[in-house]
């Protein structure tokens, strides 16, 4: 392991990072990840919470979680390639921050890298569905869906189906949360789903013609005509939903003070991350929450160290890390997600930005999760190792971390109605959770 | 066109002067239950036709729709749609949510103001029985034609002849993926849904081979897709069917059969017996919250004798003793919304505002991702309490843009809680659930309406322990 990286405040870090690092990625070999020893089982989760982010528009693994020591990588990006760490020529904030001997990581996902160094963050690269039509929507819909291609015939959203194959806990009203617009199809088929823009707008809402002391009457009283018992646990749901009210107006989304010093960015994501992470510790029975971030359809002036891409980055490292932060030893109970529906070409296109493309990255962190290592059976760069007309290989199915995590770190065996297709047997072999 | 007909429509749809004194509004507590059941809400204006015709002559006419009878700018209202008067293969300028927004706000209108309740209760429950969803590919665009042409026009017909239609409607077609079911390789996906959801149920005695020799019955059943052919039909492509001799539920079907394959196949389905009991048990389910298996068997029997007709089935469970027996049944968000529209007599135009509040309720129609339809029952809705309590208190607020209710009209010079429980429930209001209720009320008339609607009494339909 070879770090020259003087410059670094974090080097002791990368260096630790790099020895757990080396362990876990593989140059060629296609039965490379048959090879990762087993570790003996953590801890077997009772059920993280999930937090699944959508990174919309099919995010660049390649400028995100560099293979620096491919040529090729530099040969087909000329102006959008990330300096390779020990590229000399260039100050050390621009250059990628070395994982191993192949991978590196935008300097932009800086605040990221401690999390990888700690064994927190897993990156799985050259990781993607079956879905070869690079349409956006058919990309995510198969994504989301839970299925290998678009075309499949499976309606429903891999989480409802997760969250429809387990007891339920508790009569939560906030068990599944998306921050959107919509409902995500990822939750498609569950009925008690929740689409919050904030989570302000989870309250009883008061027309202007009542006041606030209205507001408490009605939940009074409210809480008098639910008061009884019945069979069929409608009135409990109610008491919970009006005591969910109550205990979000206590803890007052909107005032919510990190702990730990965290610092989330002002932005859509570090908003919504602030909000995962005060329902969480309100308590409020809270399994699944799922949220986006759009504008990663960099077909135009990507950038490369600086600029559009670089500034979206910035912002999902700043946004995870401070979460990551804010929880603390909470994330031992805590496995988020990063997906994408597609990786981008490798070659950049005359628009200095790069097209749709086929394996991406994903990002897997929590406390359950065995990080600090790129998994990834690397399929190369070099024109014969592409898939036409010239896209990184998809060879992880997306399916296979999901599955992991809903089995190891969600506590739900029921892998066959969840994905279903996906073979069960090959289960565990990818050792990520 | 249609801002311009508010005030008439006002007129026309508004009540008239309701609650004119409370004594004279005695109604059988039982008719109150049987038309809350059988409608999409009681309320005093059906009661008083219920009172006036009999109930034999009241469920004649909802079993006998006809879009003459309905309110003429009800009709008016309903002649506006752009996407019932364009073909599927046109509708394609029209983005695909506002194929929906029209979708939805037709059927809102229809199960608010028709007449014809009965008629709207069955094309609901056959919107989740045939399911098709929006979402999936260009189903959106097709999915006014099925409404119209295949489960409203059969909805109280024959069961054999809806399910051909089914068969046959592009909707069904794309979204159960049997336009690309071709000969050698044969797509599964519509013959287990036909099996398992539309005919006999999962376990109604089908085999796995039987799903394969269903497929095979249906290859070349796809849609027109060819320049200067009535594009967006059905067709019969000859030369993608599988011709071989089949075997459907120990059942022969000779080779050379063509497109008469999947008609003989869907014969054989319609008046199967589990396919009697499968679908009896779900009409129980649908007007009673439950299925009592001697409803159910008698009901089939009916089924059975009547080569599939689904009016006599309707006939024999909506006079039953049972259905007056059945317990609460907890609304799904569209029964529990329509019901407070038609509870408070809002004047609505259906449109997104409205929507967007059955969305948040969880029951956005036309969307559910599978072809099981929306589920019944608590467990799958109590979880949207808190947006049906918003809704509840946006609608009587008035403060849903495009929905108006008038609140002092309706209780007029009467003390304010009665003339509203009266109203809402057309129950007495010494019924013991709705004098335990009287008692929480409290504030004004918009707020006393709005904690009736959010009441827990409200959410079901209740039950003779009313």
């Amino acid at each position: 392991m070879k770090q020259t990286d003087d410059h670094s405040p974090t080097r002791r870090q990368i260096v630790l990072g790099g020895v757990s690092a080396a362990l876990g990625w593989f140059l060629g070999g296609g039965s490379a990840l048959a090879q990762i020893a087993f570790k003996p089982a953590r801890t077997e989760s009772k059920g993280d919470v999930l937090v699944c982010l959508f990174l919309r528009g099919g995010a660049d693994g390649l400028n995100m979680v560099i293979p620096y020591a491919e040529d090729a990588y530099y040969r087909n990006r000329p102006s959008l390639a990330i300096p390779s760490p020990s590229d000399r020529r260039r100050p050390a904030n621009e250059r990628a921050i070395a994982l191993n001997e192949l991978f590196a990581l935008h300097p932009a996902l800086r605040p990221l890298y401690p999390l990888y160094a700690e064994g927190k963050l897993a990156i799985v690269h050259a990781c993607g569905s079956a879905e070869r039509s690079r349409s956006h929507f058919e990309a995510m819909s198969a994504m989301e869906r839970g299925v290998a291609e678009a075309k499949a015939s499976i309606g429903n959203g891999w989480i409802a189906r997760h969250l429809l194959s387990v007891p339920r806990k508790g009569s939560s009203p906030l068990r599944a949360v998306a921050f959107s617009n919509v409902l995500p199809e990822s939750l498609r088929g569950v009925t008690d789903a929740v689409v919050l823009q904030t989570l302000s707008d989870f309250r009883l809402a008061m027309p202007k013609s009542m006041g606030i002391t209205q507001a408490e009457e009605l939940q009074h009283t409210l809480r008098e005509m639910y008061a009884g018992a019945d069979r069929h646990g409608v009135n409990q749901t109610a008491r919970d939903t009006l005591q969910v009210l109550q205990t979000l107006r206590r803890v007052d989304p909107s005032r919510y003070r990190p702990a730990n010093g965290a610092v989330y960015p002002d932005s859509e994501l570090g908003r919504g991350l602030k909000q995962v992470a005060a329902l969480i510790k309100a308590q409020v029975g809270l399994e699944v929450a799922c949220l986006d971030k759009g504008g990663w359809d960099t077909h135009v002036a990507q950038g490369g160290t600086a600029g559009w891409m670089a500034a979206n980055l910035a912002d999902l490292a700043r946004s995870l890390s401070a979460f990551a932060t804010d929880m603390g030893g909470e994330m031992r109970h805590i496995t988020l997600i990063a997906m994408t529906e597609f990786g981008r070409r490798v070659r950049e296109n005359s628009g200095l930005g790069t097209d749709h493309g086929r394996a991406g990255v994903m990002l897997v962190l929590g406390g359950g999760v065995r990080g600090g290592k790129v998994y990834a059976h690397w399929p190369g760069l070099e024109p014969h190792q592409l898939e036409e007309p010239g896209d990184l290989r998809v060879t992880t199915d997306y399916r296979e971390v999901l599955a992991e995590v809903v089995w190891k770190r969600l506590g739900n065996p029921h892998i066959a109605r969840v994905f279903p297709g996906v073979n069960v047997r090959r289960l565990g072999t990818l050792g990520l959770v | 066109m249609i801002a311009g007909c508010q005030p008439m429509l006002r007129r026309a749809m508004a009540p008239p002067p309701l609650v004119t004194g409370l004594p004279a509004r005695k109604h059988l507590p039982d008719d109150v239950l049987w038309l809350n059941r059988v409608t999409f809400g009681v309320t005093l204006t059906e009661l008083d036709r219920l009172a006036e015709m009999g109930k034999i002559a009241y469920l004649e006419q909802q079993l006998h729709p006809n879009e003459m009878g309905e309110q003429w700018l009800v009709r008016l209202r309903l002649r506006g749609f752009e996407i019932f008067q364009t073909a599927p293969a046109e509708l394609g300028d029209l983005p695909v949510p506002e194929v929906l927004r029209q979708l939805q706000q037709h059927a809102i209108l229809r199960a608010v103001y028709s007449r014809y309740q009965l008629h709207e209760r069955m094309v609901d429950f056959w919107r989740d029985h045939f399911n098709v969803t929006a979402s999936k590919g260009l189903c959106a665009y097709y999915l006014p034609q099925y409404e119209r042409d295949v489960l409203r026009k059969h909805a109280l017909g024959r069961f054999p002849d809806l399910l051909k239609a089914t068969a046959r409607s592009p909707a069904m077609l794309l979204y159960l993926d049997n336009y690309r079911n071709r000969r050698g390789v044969p797509n599964e996906n519509y013959a287990r849904e036909l099996m398992e959801l539309h005919t006999l149920g999962v376990h109604g005695g089908y085999t796995q081979r039987d799903v394969q020799e269903v497929a095979r019955c249906f290859t070349g059943w796809t849609v027109e897709e060819r320049f200067l052919r009535p594009r967006g039909t059905f067709r019969f492509d000859h030369a993608q069917h599988d011709d071989g001799e089949k075997r459907v539920l120990e059942r022969y079907i000779p080779s050379g059969g063509g497109e008469s394959d999947g008609e003989r196949v869907l014969e054989m389905l319609a008046m199967h017996p589990s396919t009697a009991k499968h679908l009896c048990r779900k009409l129980c389910v649908h007007f009673m919250g439950h299925a009592p298996d001697a409803t159910v068997h008698r009901l089939s029997e009916v089924y059975l004798s009547t080569g599939g007709d689904i009016s006599e089935v309707l006939r024999e469970l909506l006079l039953s003793e049972e259905f007056l027996q059945s317990p609460p049944a907890f609304k799904r968000p569209f029964d529990y919304m329509v019901s407070a529209l038609r509870a408070l007599y809002a004047l609505t135009d259906g449109n997104r505002p409205l929507q967007e509040h059955l969305e948040k309720m969880g029951q956005p129609l036309y969307r559910w991702p599978l072809p099981d339809g929306y589920p019944h029952g608590e467990e799958a809705w109590k979880g949207t309490l808190l947006e049906r309590w918003n809704f509840a208190i946006a609608l009587c607020a008035n403060e849903i843009r495009g929905t108006q209710v008038d609140l002092p009209a309706l209780v007029g010079k009467l003390p304010v809680t009665d003339a509203l429980l009266q109203t809402i429930f057309c129950l007495p209001p010494d019924t013991p659930s709705i004098r335990s209720l009287r008692e929480r009320l409290h504030g004004t008339l918009a707020q006393q309406a709005a904690l009736i609607l959010a009441s827990p009494q409200f959410q079901w339909r209740y039950g003779r322990e009313a």
